[in-house]
């Protein structure tokens, strides 16, 4: 029906951009923002909205209520000045990726680099709403907290809140950030329009939509800088009002110039085997060399600023990196040793899968329950009794705070077996063990449907050329496995910093916080000290190291997967 | 072994075979001694629970009667199946529209809403507690539905899960072009299409969802108990958990709840468990 | 072409600049109106009453003579009490109180009694409401919990309700109530933050039976009878011929706050500074304390279990446990098992030197949410009530908790004799104490513990550095709190 008619106004002058083909697209455009709308709006609602809030949480004292803005406080106190660091490398990073962006739009428009420079108008005010709107909601948002205050004692009833809520929107304190939010969105509109009319381009809005975001990191990048800078300026105030110097500067300096330099000789040290020469070759490695010894002497003062942090902190991490390092290597060799078994076509394999699936299907409360008495240090629980049975003394398991080498060592009679060498508790060993157990039969599911996704054309091949198992396992199996190695990978290690449920119902006082990983430091802090700013802090100390575990997870491992 | 006649079996398969069994029966003992530990213990008098034995020399089924009896295992389960199969139709329709449009549209900023979608996965959830919980407070002062107490807190935000996205995404990417090409042909939208044939195609994913949202429903404790201020809501997490506290050191009635607790998901688990695994598998690969 | 390009970036750095500055001075009078905001509050008092915290002075002294008036009308207000007692017979007797006080009251007051779990789900709970704003008018909670809550002005000071001349307590009714109890509930400031509806104890569970046929006739009353009888019991299930309890016999050492204060009560110590105003763990008998529990343990005379001791109480395999007394019923069901071995058992507080004893007196303490006058009075009313003797009378026969009142422990007569057990300890309440109602205890009474488990793990020459660790770790959540 629609179409004809749409055919003949393209035949007329004013509507001749409105081309089926762009119908289409627009068509196609709308189905697709309508099928994630409910899903979007949802994880905008109680995932990416809680996060901003956290954000904001993390930036006041906030000890059950909401008390000052402090800054960076809670964030130096867990992690030393690194804090500092930290936002003016987040602020920089931030405009290096605004600056590869545009010039990513720039090249694609290569051929018409007029349009570029006027879409960058219309895309700085639509960048400019987006960060004005994000203004408005921060200056909002307290209006709306303060809200719980003024409905004490009174009948709560819808007409109530609605008002309360107007009010809170039409808050004076409020206006300007309002007006300058909508003016902005109006001139971002009408511009993008009408470049939107102007330059028939079929990828305009694309091409507009991504300029924009370029022009929010750019903002956010300046505004992340003026905030270190402001911080790092009241830091040394307060500190020169008690005389002492915080030294935040030269470490500044220090730590991003020696990040330069190490950036620059590994830049060299990859170019180097390109070299036309010998000489030329080892002068590269040479240089590299020199960069990157001067580039660690820099930053070699991050332990010492860290070390100013909060000791629960890194107590936390250096149990959740055990943790990490007891869990992911065992749980994926084992998984990968079981299914290459299972994969052998044996009569009932499907049974043994069904068998180790199960610890994965079965909710933590009841299994951790089970655990905690399996590893009790009771004489009479079952794996003390098994240990007896074989003649062993009995451990304490779950109630141990030693590290497992210290333990080993007084077995075998050494005394003074250094701290910094104790590893991972035997508490922490038992939560080890219990994951592994829990894991085990999800990763073995994956690697066998890994293994079934091979062609068996190759091994047959490499068999006829005389290959044994292991050199066709070495050179065609595992490297063709790599996705899932890294897949399963990715989620372990998320699943590793985050792991929190099972570790909170095994943990005993006996074992000394020795078994608590930094989520159950952030748990704590937030549950049972109340201290919603620091505990946000925190969360947010963690999640930056997530994504910088999941980003050289993805350099490192991700340039070797082999995606056949 | 088996012994054919057409063909003779060299010893070193056969040991191969002994091998490998063996090493599997040991998996399985390993995997699965701690159910029947639960199982066996939760029908042995108290001082066989505490003592070595593995078998109960008598059973005591009365341990069940009792665990039943101290806590209301029955409403808390069926408020644990309420919760997840509201949880699961809001899940699965949005989960299934939205997966498909990132699976198989274009539109700008694909890829930089999935991106963003796919890191809020990796904040640990305690701090987010609050903020949910403002939220929600504030959907029931100025929404129609009543939120708090009821079932839009224990489920609505549970609906647009990161998780189900990415597996439906993972798997409809998969789904070879020709047949959407073929659907076109033929006249079907995007609609059509995803209803015949799509949908078809991913019973299994869709099994993959359904198991792990009960799973997760069985598990919710902290948001559950915050968000309901009566039993009527409060799933079998908070009913287990109360139920290990009153039995203390009772270890063969709080073995009895466990159990209790697990077949639900252990049933439902071996129902489903082929188009189970074969999709936790195969949502994995590619992508 | 350059030319070009150089423009444009210069155009759009002017239009960058133009922007910047536009925003700029926009930003700047968002501060100054700071001052509207209280203005724009103004309009609401029509819904919102003003400043509830002001219930009118009490004009007691001047006006005794005459009989007072009603400063506020609180009838026909709808009451909700967030407490923690939903399961069993404490529920079903809460429930029975709440609905004959709702039946019964002459003002029209209905109250809601809501089950909010455990103390700990409902702190949480209380601490989400408190964000949003849909608190409870009345709630019940351990002190230094309470103390927080109050220090965000969440709760109210309650000297105001229960001295009001009209539906405050008379002196008659303030003397019937142990002083301790109501002790418990005033905060470092002097504010009387919490009502007690009921208390328990923290005392030891004693097996005499078993104690007698090891030649202990008389409980222990000093730590060093204390010692001799645990370690006896200790030998004892040491040199049987059952391999299963050997490891046993002594004290059950859950070295928990309540636990620790005890036995530093006992020893005549306390952990508040001199001025009450922060902690100090370094004091002697603090120190004398980890001593002596660090040489228990280390004789063996004291072990560790993974939960409540009841089963191992009831077999024999100790001696002595450290319990709240609200854990009675429990153990008394123990010892109803099939394994049970049926001893005398008994409950005695905690032995300190020269005969000293001591108990650690909890509460059950109920806070009134800061709302309005009327509610705040009729939820006082409720509390009134409910401490009264008759109502408290039932309370503590389906709680087996300990009354508040001296003139409750008449009307359970009966109820003496057929829980001699529970009897006992009623004595007790005269010597216990309670721990500090701050805001930091929450923080640090977790401390106490972790510190305690360490000195017992470690070595003797540990204990003053990790007491002194103790009292920094204090200190900072002090600081914090202030």
């Amino acid at each position: 029906m629609e179409k004809p008619e749409i055919s003949t106004k393209t035949q007329k002058n004013p509507f001749k951009w409105l081309t089926p083909r762009r119908l289409r697209i627009f068509r196609e455009y709308s189905t697709a923002y309508l099928m994630i709308a409910p899903s979007t709006i949802l994880v905008f609602l109680f995932g990416i909205f809680p996060v901003g809030f956290a954000l904001f949480v993390s930036v006041h004292k906030w000890r059950l209520k909401r008390g000052n803005f402090v800054g960076l406080k809670n964030y130096v106190g867990a992690v030393g000045d690194i804090a500092y660091l930290g936002v003016f490398i987040l602020g920089i990073a931030a405009l290096v990726f605004a600056f590869l962006q545009f010039k990513r739009v720039y090249r694609q428009l290569n051929e018409k680099p007029q349009h570029f420079w006027f879409l960058l108008f219309p895309s700085f005010l639509q960048g400019a709403a987006t960060l004005a709107f994000i203004r408005w909601t921060i200056i909002l948002l307290p209006n709306i907290l303060d809200i719980a205050d003024k409905i004490r004692g009174v009948e709560k009833t819808r007409q109530l809140f609605m008002q309360l809520i107007r009010e809170a929107f039409t808050a004076e304190n409020i206006l300007p950030a309002r007006a300058q939010m909508l003016w902005l969105i109006t001139a971002g509109l009408v511009a993008g329009l009408i470049v939107f009319f102007k330059w028939r381009n079929p990828d305009n809005l694309q091409h507009q939509a991504e300029i924009a975001l370029s022009w929010i990191t750019f903002g956010i990048g300046i505004v992340l800088l003026l905030f270190a800078y402001q911080e790092v300026m009241t830091a040394y105030q307060s500190a020169a009002e008690s005389g002492s110097d915080p030294g935040i500067i030269p470490q500044l300096v220090n730590i991003s110039g020696g990040v330069i330099l190490l950036f620059i000789g590994w830049k060299i040290w990859q170019k180097a085997p390109q070299a036309s020469t010998n000489r030329t070759f080892f002068l590269r490695i040479a240089g590299a060399f020199i960069f990157i010894v001067g580039g660690w002497l820099m930053i070699g003062e991050i332990p010492l600023i860290l070390s100013s942090g909060d000791k629960d902190l890194w107590q936390g991490l250096k149990v959740t990196l055990f943790y990490a390092l007891g869990t992911i290597p065992f749980q994926l060799s084992i998984s990968l040793f079981l299914a290459i078994l299972l994969f052998q076509n044996l009569k009932g394999s499907s049974f043994f899968r069904i068998m180790f699936f199960m610890p994965y299907v079965t909710p933590t409360v009841a299994s951790a329950a089970v655990f905690r008495q399996l590893f009790s240090n009771r004489l009479q629980a079952p794996v003390n009794a098994l240990l007896r049975v074989f003649g062993f003394e009995p451990l304490k398991w779950l109630w141990e705070p030693k590290g497992i080498f210290t333990l080993i060592a007084d077995k075998m009679g050494l005394t003074n077996f250094p701290d910094w060498a104790a590893g991972p508790s035997l508490a922490l060993v038992v939560i080890i063990i219990f994951s592994i157990w829990v894991f085990v039969g999800y990763d073995t599911v994956i690697y066998m449907a890994g293994l079934g996704n091979i062609p068996t054309e190759l091994s047959e091949a490499a068999e006829v050329d005389g290959a044994n198992k292991w050199d066709i396992f070495r050179f065609i199996t595992f490297p063709l496995l790599s996705p899932t190695t890294y897949f399963l990978t990715l989620i372990a290690v998320i699943g590793t910093f985050k792991a929190f449920n099972h570790i909170w119902v095994m943990r005993l006082p006996a074992s000394l916080e020795t078994a608590d990983t930094f989520s159950v430091v952030i748990f704590t802090e937030f549950f049972e000290k109340l201290r919603y700013g620091y505990a946000s802090a925190l969360a947010f100390v963690l999640f930056a190291i997530i994504l910088s575990l999941t980003y050289i997870n993805n350099k490192v491992q991700g340039s070797k997967v082999f995606y056949g | 072994m088996v012994k054919t006649k057409k063909e003779h079996i060299p010893f070193w398969r056969i040991a191969n075979n002994i091998f490998t069994y063996l090493i599997l029966i040991i998996g399985v003992i390993i995997a699965v001694f701690p159910f029947f530990w639960m199982i066996s213990t939760s029908l042995m008098s108290l001082g066989e629970a505490q003592g070595t034995r593995l078998i109960p020399s008598q059973i005591h089924f009365e341990n069940y009667v009792e665990a039943w009896k101290e806590a209301d295992f029955s409403l808390y389960l069926w408020n644990s199946v309420r919760i997840t199969l509201i949880t699961l139709v809001g899940q699965m329709t949005f989960s299934i529209l939205a997966a498909y449009a990132f699976a198989r549209m274009k539109f700008p900023g694909r890829d930089l809403i999935f991106g963003i979608m796919l890191s809020t996965m990796m904040i640990p959830g305690m701090v987010l507690i609050i903020p949910n919980f403002l939220t929600v407070t504030w959907l029931g002062r100025i929404g129609p539905l009543k939120w708090i107490n009821n079932w839009p807190a224990l489920t609505i935000p549970f609906m647009g899960s990161i998780f189900s996205i990415f597996l439906l995404r993972q798997f409809f990417a998969q789904i070879p072009d020709e047949l959407f090409d073929a659907a076109q042909i033929d006249g079907a939208g995007h609609f059509r299409f995803l209803l015949t044939v799509v949908m078809p195609l991913s019973r299994a994913p869709l099994m993959v969802i359904i198991v792990l949202s009960f799973i997760g429903s069985w598990n919710a404790l902290a948001w559950p108990m915050l968000v309901t201020n009566s039993p009527d809501w409060r799933p079998i997490a908070v009913g287990l958990l109360a139920f290990i506290d009153e039995a203390g050191q009772m270890i063969n009635y709080m073995m009895a709840g466990a159990f209790i607790t697990i077949i639900p998901i252990l049933i439902l688990y071996f129902f489903t468990q082929k188009q189970f695994t074969e999709s936790i598998a195969r949502s994995g690969m590619k992508g | 072409m350059y030319k070009k390009r150089l423009m444009s970036i210069l155009m759009v750095l002017v239009a960058l600049s133009l922007v910047l500055a536009a925003c700029k001075p926009a930003a700047t009078p968002t501060e100054a109106p700071a001052p509207t905001k209280v203005e724009v509050k103004q309009p609401e008092p029509t819904e919102v009453p003003p400043e509830p915290t002001e219930v009118p002075p009490e004009p007691t002294e001047v006006v005794t003579e005459e009989a007072p008036k009603p400063s506020v009308d609180p009838s026909g207000q709808t009451i909700s009490f967030w407490h923690v007692w939903g399961q069993g017979l404490p529920n079903e007797t809460m429930t029975a109180v709440v609905d004959e006080f709702n039946q019964t009251n002459e003002y029209g007051i209905t109250v809601e009694a809501i089950d909010q779990g455990r103390y700990g789900d409902l702190e949480d709970a209380f601490n989400a409401a408190i964000q949003s704003g849909d608190l409870p008018d009345i709630v019940v909670g351990y002190t230094n919990a309470l103390a927080n809550w109050y220090s965000v002005d969440a709760i109210v000071d309650l000297e105001p309700l229960i001295n009001d001349p009209f539906y405050g307590l008379t002196d008659e009714d303030k003397a019937a109530f142990f002083e301790g109890a109501l002790n418990g509930g005033v905060n470092a400031g002097g504010t009387t933050i919490g009502f007690p509806i009921s208390q328990s104890e923290n005392v030891l569970f004693y097996n005499s039976g078993w104690a007698k046929e090891l030649g202990f006739d008389n409980p222990p009353t000093t730590p060093e009878e204390f010692k001799a009888q645990a370690c006896a019991a200790a030998e004892a299930n040491n040199n049987d011929d059952d391999p299963n309890n050997d490891g046993t016999g002594g004290l059950v050492l859950y070295p928990g706050a309540s636990n620790i204060m005890s036995w530093i009560f006992a020893f005549g110590g306390d952990i508040v500074n001199e001025d009450g105003s922060g902690y100090d763990f370094t004091n002697q008998s603090v120190v004398d304390v980890a001593t002596f529990l660090k040489d228990l343990w280390d004789n063996g005379c004291a072990f560790q279990t993974e939960s409540y001791p009841n089963p191992e109480f009831a077999s024999r395999k100790a001696l002595y446990t450290m319990s709240s007394t609200a854990g009675l019923p429990y153990q008394v069901s123990a010892f109803e098992a099939e394994d049970a071995i049926k001893d005398e058992w008994t409950l005695i507080p905690f032995p300190g030197p020269n005969g000293n004893k001591a108990v650690d007196l909890y509460g059950q303490y109920v806070a009134v949410v800061n709302t309005n006058p009327e509610r705040m009075m009729a939820s006082w009313l409720f509390i009134k009530y409910f401490t009264s003797p008759e109502a408290q009378a039932k309370w503590i026969q389906g709680s087996a908790y300990y009354p508040t009142r001296t003139d409750t422990i008449p009307l359970l007569d009966s109820y003496s004799k057929e829980n001699p057990i529970w009897s006992n300890a009623l004595s007790y309440l005269d010597y216990g104490k309670a721990e500090p109602a701050w805001p930091s205890w929450s923080s640090v009474r977790r401390s106490v513990g972790d510190t305690f488990q360490a000195i017992l793990q470690g070595t003797p020459e540990d204990i003053p550095t990790l007491l002194d660790e103790l009292n920094t770790a204090a200190a900072e959540a002090v600081a914090e709190t202030q």
